[in-house]
């Protein structure tokens, strides 16, 4: 009886797992529409797409290249303080990104290696984000779980 | 392609009209789908790998 059980919860968890959709972002673009339309827009209805048809999506989305300046803390005082369309833009960005990682479960994880050339450390990060040893590992590790490589370039 | 090796096509809706393109001006044998993200998550999540093919 007890195995029956055992084997009928089994089931039941490839059944979910049948049932859930994941994809990796591999987000390097600089370009601000760009990032609004293939990650804040993006997700957002692929998320609905999937749940209409009864499953779930995971979003994880690895950091590196030209996309660091969407996830800093204080934009007047990095290194992006002269893209002025940036700056005017960021304090709502800064909301709708928040809200992927709360609303969406978005996991965002920030490539380690160019952190410094990007005048960054780990303190002027928003605090959703995960720092990674480099992106080529969180890409092996998502793409190795399963999920689905999808890239947002220049 | 379609006939001989059963390639499938799918094609990305979201810009069909940016193309200038309805349902009605595409070759027969291409299943049109809401967008190429879904497209590539669903064959990759089924074990195809991703191969880009682009300028």
């Amino acid at each position: 009886m007890k195995k029956i059980v055992l084997l009928l919860a089994l089931l039941g968890l490839l059944q979910a797992d049948e049932e859930t959709a994941r994809v990796v972002y591999d987000l390097t673009t600089s370009n601000m529409a760009k990032f609004e339309k293939n990650i804040l827009k993006g997700i957002a209805v692929n998320k609905a797409h999937y749940e209409g048809n009864l499953k779930e999506l995971e979003v994880a989305v690895v950091i590196h290249g030209g996309a660091y300046r969407f996830f800093v803390k204080d934009i007047q005082k990095s290194m992006f303080n002269t893209n002025l369309k940036l700056v005017e833009a960021y304090p709502e960005l800064k909301k709708r990104i928040a809200s992927m990682a709360d609303t969406y479960e978005v996991e965002f994880l920030m490539c380690k290696a160019s952190m410094s050339k990007n005048h960054l450390e780990a303190k002027d990060v928003v605090k959703f984000v995960k720092i990674i040893p480099n992106s080529t590992i969180g890409l092996i590790d998502k793409q190795n779980e399963g999920y689905a490589y999808i890239p947002v370039k220049d | 392609m379609a006939d001989t090796y059963e390639v499938e096509f799918l094609m990305c809706k979201a810009s069909m009209s940016k193309n200038h393109l309805e349902a009605k001006d595409v070759v027969k044998f291409v299943k049109i789908i809401p967008n190429s993200t879904i497209g590539l998550i669903d064959k990759q999540n089924e074990g195809y790998a991703y191969i880009p093919v682009k300028d």
